[in-house]
């Protein structure tokens, strides 16, 4: 069934009067009360939405590769060289030598695209994007299940092919969920928003909501995505009265009682600790519902509920499904998003359109794994021929312009109420699994927004170290130190507001394993330990 | 389904290369009449709280309000996470994450279901009598707390519990007390979760069921929903708690359709036999060579559904599914791939083509792919590891990437042979020598399942390299040591249907799937081993299933690590 397309226009103006009457937004108050407001609390929120596509990305497709003037080419791979160096190091190399990324605005790329994957159009985002190289993964994954969010000790499985010796831990976007600079009070809808052409997501959450900082195979657990944007909208907007019709007639003392049901069943005789554990899970889940339901009344928004869209299983990869279920994703995403509903998403994107010359098509990171078509995302990555390369490519430009860059324009176009937009005050990151065949150096990455000014943005930055010897290459990349990821994630968490003491198990080290575990001495192993806690260099606005 | 695709990809592109470690032979059955298990009947390990899936958390919903309710409350029931194998384990029922997401479903569905009753006469009609036509006194509250929460709970509600559900609607008027009633009851503990722990303790840490435990363990093990009246009744006539009434019951069961719809997601979960559509491509367009694909997939899969229907209700064992000679195709277009006339589903199915094909692994359903094509190594490892149990790990993670990228489609080049020559080397050939060999065999089926003396060599582009002809001479080595050739799939098919670890591969995989773990390596051997013997002396598949009800230690539970 296809669902009917929602009307852009019309949803711009929901969210828009939706913000409207969000309360105590420091820009609607009297000039003279705002510095109050502000120290009170939490002006403008801030968002973050994780966007991840799978398999390989070509770097080269990724990267710009057409100087403008002034400008070199790497000749190693005749990606554009950046010159004018950052300056804040990244760090030391073992033989105590500091090394330095590289930048440029990306005013310099005005007039042409940026690069295969991003086109001119992103052109009217350049102010809010940073484009980040060199942004490596530290331990020896052959998979990045949930390494773009900071769970950087499984392979492949969903909870399965942990890295030797690797810490496993929840992902960011539900350490942040659970910290009260995001949400000082429940939102109205999930903390986290996971949506996704596919059910399991590269998201971890902690088994215990209440312990987020819990680390190992047990401590976490695969966060499931809605795969209908119908269902999604419905989670998100249960509890505002009018786009769901009625307002659920519960009121918050009926939650309660459930929950004292729980208590009383936790009481009863021979339940094990593993049981108990649970029923003290239903009961924490069980409070927040409550919260919710609390404030149920307190939010006017008047969002277009999608609808539904049976996108034939987790197997199909029809072209106008994957277009109508993205469609459906980035209105969803931003509707949550500027309706203040949420204000974490994550957008897992295991389906994308190539257009080849004219020839459509679609291709799948799916079960079909096994064969050799062209419809097989994963069998493609690893092929890497000319065949595949260009379709990962093409692939990689289908969602820059069907789901990124209407995802940018929609929170662009929504005002955060101070005279600036959602994008302004969001972090959208769009990383991906692998960069090139199987490896995680330099990982594909890019953002948009500065969560409220905080970041400098418009620029491409380049923290590879490209007077470090290759140790290798592959395909169309190297195998050469750059800077952790694991700052990128830092970056991210302070700019959402959160202190260290909030996100690290070990003061200094940041978040998720830091160690090369898992890579010979082959690999590019000669990192910074020490900067490991701090944000990505030069990044924050000082 | 990702996280199948998962370990399935790290299976086969993997497996295209090496493995890490040994292939551990899987645990042998015991010498017969040598160092017998003494097995004492008690569960081995301790059974967790298992909460309602979210197939049964729908069946049972249905089987409180009826279709009609459920259906129009069916965007709030999308909302409930469906389960995935997040492990090697095949079943879904393995899984069991609790998020925000259930809880916020569960809610939105039971305040749906529960506001049905204020707006539909007849429903409440139905449910409530006659009495909650148009209000709602409190005996007609009391009468109907009573008889829903009985049906819920899935046991007679004690005072208490009718009490405190009725408390639910303390200071509400009219239809919004029937309202308090389901979804406090919808919402509560009894409803989603299976509790069982107010049997009597057997002996140690090991406690009876209570007859209503064990009717709702029955139900949702065999039907994936509660209780029907029957089973109700037996737990409270006393009944179900005697041997002769509690086999009854089983039988009764077993022989209902709703335990054919549980084995179809049992045999289809483990076989893999959902998802891998047939996709557009240019490779199958030049296979299929016109053949309508439209609806074929979902076709192959009933067929491996009708032969094990068939065999089961004739008493048949595994080794006769594994070895089964007949077509069951009711779609021209499968019987035309298997070369038989389509079966009218009533008469005896037809012969399948001697030599070319034989039992349930030579199965189109098992032999398809989604363009085409076929990989020697997945197949052989499928069966490896599936219908043998027998353990093949993934690769190791530093191999050359170019070492993964399967071979392409050269002139003159068989698939085997160009599979073949990607593990010559070492790590990857001597652990390919385990299980490839089972894949080159099964060379003799294309990517749509059809025999093949000879391969048409199609690339992925649909370039027609013309014919080269199938080698599917083997040595399957299905028991470790046994280096006898076989010359092809039916061979092969013979050789694990005649050995032990299909049977014990069986036990092992419906054991996973009742008890929703993954076996213990010591403590559940008893129980598997004894029940894998029985099969090997002939016990019939439905017999197989019925003795894992059967053994004492489905109505018992181990208390472990009690707070």
């Amino acid at each position: 069934m296809r669902f009917d397309r929602l009307s852009r226009r019309l949803f711009l103006t929901g969210a828009g009067g939706a913000l409207l009457a969000v309360p105590l937004l420091p820009s609607l108050l009297p000039r003279e009360l705002r510095p109050i407001a502000k120290a009170a609390g939490p002006d403008c929120p801030k968002r973050f939405i994780a966007i991840k596509t799978y398999n390989g990305m070509p770097v080269l497709d990724w990267y710009p590769r057409n100087p403008p003037s002034g400008y070199e080419t790497h000749s190693v791979d005749g990606t554009v060289r950046l010159s004018a160096p950052l300056p804040e190091a990244t760090g030391r190399h073992a033989s105590g030598a500091e090394y330095f990324g590289t930048q440029a605005p990306l005013s310099d790329f005005a007039g042409r695209d940026l690069s295969n994957v991003f086109s001119s159009e992103f052109e009217r985002h350049h102010d809010e994007m940073l484009l980040f190289r060199g942004l490596d993964f530290m331990p020896g994954l052959n998979h990045n299940y949930g390494g773009y969010l900071g769970n950087l000790g499984l392979n492949t499985n969903g909870t399965g092919g942990p890295v030797d010796g690797a810490q496993i831990n929840a992902t960011i976007d539900h350490v942040m969920a659970a910290s009260p600079s995001v949400y000082a009070a429940p939102p109205l809808g999930p903390r986290v928003l996971h949506l996704g052409s596919r059910r399991n997501t590269s998201s971890y959450a902690p088994t215990n909501p209440s312990d987020v900082l819990a680390i190992g195979r047990d401590a976490i657990q695969q966060a499931q995505a809605f795969v209908n944007p119908r269902a999604a909208f419905d989670a998100v907007f249960a509890m505002a009265p009018s786009p769901m019709g009625e307002p659920p007639g519960v009121s918050a003392r009926l939650v309660d009682r459930v929950r004292e049901d729980y208590r009383r069943a936790w009481e009863g005789p021979h339940l094990s600790r593993d049981d108990r554990d649970v029923l003290d899970r239903h009961m924490t889940y069980l409070s927040e519902l409550e919260a919710r339901v609390n404030r149920m009344e307190a939010v006017l928004c008047d969002p277009t509920r999608p609808g539904d869209l049976d996108t034939g299983g987790e197997f199909s990869v029809d072209v106008g499904q994957i277009e109508d279920l993205f469609d459906a994703f980035v209105d969803m995403t931003a509707a949550a998003l500027a309706c203040d509903a949420t204000r974490i998403v994550t957008l897992d994107v295991t389906k994308m359109v190539v257009n080849d010359g004219g020839d459509i098509f679609g291709m799948g990171d799916s079960e079909n794994a096994d064969s050799a078509g062209r419809d097989n995302w994963h069998f493609q990555a690893h092929q890497w021929d000319d065949n595949a390369r260009r379709w990962l490519g093409l692939g990689g430009r289908w969602v820059a312009d069907r789901v990124v860059l209407p995802l940018l324009d929609r929170l662009a176009e929504a005002s955060a109420g101070d005279g600036t937009s959602v994008l302004h005050h969001s972090m959208v990151m769009w990383s991906n699994e692998l960069s090139f065949n199987h490896l995680n150096y330099s990982v594909p990455t890019a953002m948009w927004g500065s969560a409220g000014g905080q970041l400098r943005t418009g620029r491409f930055i380049d923290y590879v170290d490209h007077d470090r010897p290759i140790r290798f290459r592959q395909h169309d990349g190297s195998v050469v130190e750059g800077v952790q990821f694991n700052r990128l994630l830092v970056t991210i968490m302070q700019a959402m507001g959160l202190t260290p003491d909030e996100y690290e198990r070990e003061p200094g080290r940041g978040y998720g394993e830091y160690r090369t575990v898992g890579k010979g001495d082959g690999f590019a192993r000669d990192y910074d330990e020490t900067t490991v806690g701090r944000p990505l260099p030069d990044l924050f606005v000082t | 389904m990702g996280e199948r695709r998962r370990w399935v990809t790290g299976l086969s592109l993997a497996l295209l290369m090496g493995c890490q470690g040994q292939l551990d032979d899987q645990r042998p059955l015991r010498p017969r009449g040598l160092d017998p298990i003494e097995c004492d009947g008690s569960p081995a390990v301790a059974a967790p709280l298992a909460r309602l899936g979210r197939h049964e958390y729908e069946a049972s919903l249905r089987a409180l309000f009826g279709d009609g309710p459920v259906d129009a409350v069916g965007d709030a029931l999308a909302g409930v996470p469906t389960e995935q194998s997040e492990t090697e384990v095949p079943f879904a029922r393995t899984d069991r994450r609790l998020s925000q997401q259930h809880i916020d479903a569960y809610y939105r569905t039971a305040d749906a279901l529960a506001s049905q009753l204020g707006a539909d006469r007849e429903l409440r009609i139905r449910l409530a009598g006659d009495c909650a036509a148009d209000g709602v006194d409190d005996a007609c509250l009391r009468n109907f707390a009573g008889a829903f929460l009985r049906r819920a709970l899935r046991h007679p509600p004690s005072d208490e519990e009718l009490a405190r559900a009725l408390g639910a609607a303390d200071g509400l008027e009219g239809f919004d007390r029937l309202h308090a009633v389901v979804f406090v009851t919808l919402m509560g503990p009894d409803f989603l979760y299976r509790f069982e722990n107010r049997g009597a303790p057997e002996s140690g840490r090991v406690i009876a069921l209570t007859p209503h435990e064990l009717a709702s363990r029955l139900s949702y093990h065999f039907w994936g929903g509660p209780p029907d009246d029957a089973l109700l009744a037996a737990a409270e006539d006393g009944s179900l708690a005697t041997d002769e009434g509690y086999a009854a019951q089983v039988d009764r069961l077993l022989a209902d359709p709703r335990t054919d719809a549980m084995l179809e997601v049992f045999f289809g979960e483990w076989l893999h036999l959902e998802g891998g559509e047939l996709t557009d491509g240019p490779r199958l367009e030049v296979l299929r060579q016109g053949l309508e694909t439209d609806g074929l997939t979902a076709e192959m899969r009933d067929e491996v559904h009708q032969l094990l229907r068939w065999h089961m209700e004739r008493g048949d064992g595994w080794g006769d599914v594994l070895t089964s000679p007949y077509s069951f195709a009711r779609d021209e277009r499968l019987a035309s791939i298997y070369g038989v006339p389509a079966w009218d589903g009533a008469s005896e199915p037809p012969r399948l083509p001697e030599g070319e094909r034989s039992g349930l692994i030579t199965r189109a359903a098992l032999l398809q792919t989604s363009d085409g094509s076929t990989n020697p190594f997945r197949r052989g490892a499928f069966l490896r590891r599936m219908v043998l149990c027998d353990r093949v790990d993934p690769p190791p993670s530093d191999l050359d990437p170019d070492a993964l990228t399967p071979p392409p489609t050269a002139p003159g080049t068989t698939t085997r042979e160009a599979f073949a020559a990607k593990v010559t080397n070492e790590p990857c050939a001597s652990c390919h020598a385990r299980f490839s060999p089972l894949g080159y065999a099964m060379e003799a089926y294309d990517g749509l399942g059809r025999y093949r003396a000879a391969e048409w060599l199609v690339s992925t582009e649909g370039v027609d390299h013309g014919m080269a002809p199938v080698d599917t001479a083997v040595v399957p080595e299905i028991e470790w040591g046994d280096l006898t050739p076989a010359e092809g799939p039916v061979e092969v098919s013979q050789r694990i249907a005649d050995s032990p670890k299909a049977n014990l591969c069986l036990v092992t995989q419906y054991f996973r799937f009742t008890h929703r773990r993954e076996e213990h390596e010591d403590a559940d051997l008893c129980l598997i081993e004894d029940l894998a013997t029985r099969v090997e002396d002939g016990l019939s598949l439905e017999d197989a299933l019925r003795a894992v009800a059967l053994d004492p230690s489905f109505r018992l539970r181990r208390l472990e690590r009690e707070d």
